[in-house]
């Protein structure tokens, strides 16, 4: 990579990338190629760290039950991208992520509309949810901090008051539930069958999901224009960006997507439960979306990162419980571990800026 | 005399009416309006012979620490139902995620307001103290309901009304420790721990366990509060810990979870043990096809209906009809007994509809 010069005294001097000199440094020249491998290499260590402590990690049945949690947080964590790549935020998914899923079971309980009809609705609701939060936002210049968390709490209250904060019990339409998140997976089952895609199928909508949000962001004008919003919204302006129509669009994608990881939970537990969502959810996915590389300031982000980081929370969530980390300690460590796994993160990011000249 | 007099006030106070809410429903359908004897702990047929008690536009505040917890739901149809008896008024409120300070608030508001009583889930042991002597100051009645400050608290509520968590803790670790196998490991888990409607059964879980011939090993799980993390975590524990002899829960979430687990893997139907709390649809049904040994009902609807008639009667009567603790928990729900709790209830929360 690197070129030879000559200098005014004569001696060739480098520049560009600084060649890898040591087997440690080749290994970061690797990393610095790609703004996930960051976050990959965190996932790795903390794959590694719980099969060693607890050899069943990496069993099919715990790698379904990780994957589905890191489908949950990713679902919402790729909505989160968007929205802070153009330097806004959603606080109300976890709210939108329990009244998508209720609306759904209603309509179909209340009116016998089929599950496929009625989830394309919830999903619906949910990108209304996000008109609603991006009119609020630029149009009556609230900032989307403040506007998502009045809708968080008017959607939870919305949500709990439409039946009395009873779960309700969602009916099952076979092919519906076992395409979009039921569990058929046994433990007598074999990996290699429908039985056990099943058992993967909320981690597969969410993987599907980021391969069309990487497109969109890194392939299309739309997506050229989120980044540009979000980087310097004045300048994106100025050459004909509708800034505000963009943040609307990407509230809209954050709702729905919202609304789709809440019809896959339900419909993976046949029960929608109004606080099924919650700040813990949402949280958990904000920090999936940092831990994976996406700027809370705006401007850039990651729709893989955001996975990954899905993963990492997931893993931690389940990985922790798995080394029998006693309850009233169990949060230490993973506040502890996502916030070490961000350093090492933002470590390896800063050698990576490092190494170009 | 004034101490002995004292004394006996002190005794009526504290006196612990068990009773369950069938048989308390009964003994009022028998006593005319015996509700007024019921409270005082005395139960006599004087009560059948009043022309009725007077409706009274008396406003109570019931201050939660999860307002939008659906086991709370048959509670406000217990508030509900007392207050259309007694022409009565409330607000619920609160916090809904368990944050004192909110909860402590709503009493300052509930004061300044002058209500005519609250009743309050003491969920802390100290935070409540000061807003609790400041209404019973200012003649405002205090009843703790669902959660109580420990023993020797010197915090003012009149009486508590609800399960004495730790000793519902204790019971139910007694009734399951005769169903694990000697020396076998369990798994407890806790949605949300140290506060103090659940760490108390928790704390009685562990102390059966220690007081018990049976050498029963443990770990205890933190569950969340949030459903689909309760139960990805605890399938992770069991995935991780597959010899475990025993899944139970200390809540109404994490108990359903430990159901869902269980009918996943056929744990209770290989003789694993699963057992929790509360009475969510779903729990019912998993202990309806046998994937739960047993779950216990706390009665919700009498922890809205008691506290409302005791609050009332302490007006009406101008403090001279002393509220007094009531345990509402002794029902244990299991296969044998689930049918007459599948149906749609008020008194259960699953349907708004009164009963004819």
């Amino acid at each position: 990579m690197a070129r030879m010069t000559a200098t005014s005294h004569g001696a060739p001097r480098k520049v560009g990338l600084r060649e890898a000199d040591t087997a440690l440094e080749r290994v970061l020249v690797l990393l610095s190629r790609y703004r996930e491998a960051s976050i990959a290499v965190v996932a790795l260590v903390l794959v590694v760290y719980f099969q060693l402590g607890n050899g069943a990690f990496l069993s099919s049945q715990e790698l379904s039950v990780v994957l589905r949690d890191t489908g949950r947080y990713g679902m919402i964590a790729v909505a989160e991208v968007m929205l802070m790549i153009t330097g806004e935020i959603d606080l109300s998914v976890g709210s939108t992520f329990s009244l998508a899923p209720y609306i759904m079971v209603l309509l179909s309980i209340s009116f016998g509309a089929p599950l496929a009809i009625s989830a394309p609705t919830g999903i619906l609701v949910g990108v209304m949810v996000g008109v609603i939060n991006g009119i609020i936002t630029v149009r009556f210049r609230v900032p989307s901090l403040i506007t998502t968390v009045g809708t968080f709490f008017l959607l939870q209250g919305v949500v709990v008051s439409i039946y009395n904060s009873q779960p309700i019990v969602a009916p099952v339409q076979e092919p519906f539930n076992e395409i979009f998140g039921e569990n058929l997976f046994g433990p007598a089952d074999p990996i290699w069958s429908w039985h056990g895609l099943t058992a993967f199928t909320p981690f597969l909508w969410t993987v599907l999901a980021v391969l069309v949000m990487q497109v969109v962001l890194n392939r299309t004008t739309f997506g050229l224009h989120t980044i540009a919003t979000g980087s310097n919204i004045i300048g994106a302006r100025e050459i004909g960006v509708r800034t505000d129509r963009i943040k609307v669009y990407n509230f809209m994608i954050a709702g729905g997507l919202a609304a789709a990881a809440g019809i896959v939970n339900t419909t993976q537990f046949a029960s929608a439960d109004p606080l099924a969502g919650g700040p813990f959810l949402t949280l958990q996915a904000i920090a999936a979306a940092v831990i994976g590389g996406t700027s809370l300031l705006g401007g850039s982000g990651t729709v893989i990162g955001a996975l990954l980081g899905a993963f990492v929370v997931a893993t931690l969530n389940n990985g922790l419980v798995m080394m029998g980390a006693q309850a009233t300690v169990s949060d230490i460590y993973l506040g502890a571990a996502i916030v070490l796994a961000m350093i090492l993160n933002v470590q390896v990011d800063r050698m990576r800026a490092r190494r170009r000249v | 005399m004034d101490n002995d007099i004292q004394g006996e006030a002190e005794v009526a106070r504290h006196i612990s009416i068990d009773i369950s809410r069938r048989k308390a429903f009964s003994m009022v359908a028998k006593l005319g309006l015996g509700g007024a004897a019921w409270a005082g702990g005395l139960g006599t047929s004087l009560a059948a012979e009043a022309n009725g008690l007077p409706k009274k536009g008396y406003k109570f505040v019931f201050v939660n620490h999860v307002t939008s917890n659906e086991f709370f739901t048959p509670t406000i149809y217990g508030i509900q139902d007392a207050c259309a008896f007694f022409g009565c008024s409330y607000q619920w409120t609160g916090s809904q995620t368990s944050v004192v300070s909110e909860m402590v608030n709503a009493m300052q508001t509930a004061i300044a307001g002058k209500a005519d009583g609250i009743a309050v889930c003491l969920i802390d042991a100290t935070a409540f103290d000061a807003p609790t002597a400041k209404a019973i100051a200012a003649g405002i009645p205090v009843v703790a309901y669902n959660a109580d400050v420990p023993a020797k608290s010197p915090n003012k509520r009149l009486c508590y009304v609800g399960q004495p968590l730790y000793q519902s803790g204790y019971n139910i670790a007694t009734r399951w420790l005769k169903l694990v196998p000697k020396g076998g490991h369990v798994m407890l888990s806790i949605p949300s721990p140290g506060t103090l409607n659940l760490q108390p059964r928790l704390d009685g879980y562990i102390q059966a366990i220690k007081d018990a011939g049976n050498p029963v090993t443990y770990d205890v799980v933190n569950s969340s509060t949030e459903q689909p993390t309760e139960i990805s975590r605890i399938e992770s524990y069991y995935l991780s810990h597959k010899d475990v002899a025993g899944l139970f829960g200390t809540g109404g979430g994490d108990t359903y979870a430990c159901g869902f687990v269980s009918a996943k893997y056929g744990l209770a139907k290989k003789g694993v043990i699963v057992a929790g709390y509360d009475l969510y649809p779903q729990t019912l049904g998993y202990i309806h096809t046998g994937d739960m040994t047993f779950t216990t009902d706390q009665q919700p609807y009498l922890q809205g209906f008691v506290p409302l008639l005791q609050m009332y009667l302490y007006k009406l009567s101008g403090g001279a009809v002393a509220p007094a603790d009531t345990n509402t928990s002794l029902a244990y729900v299991t296969k044998d007994n689930v049918e007459l709790y599948l149906g749609k209830s008020r008194f259960e929360g699953s349907t708004s509809a009164e009963p004819t």
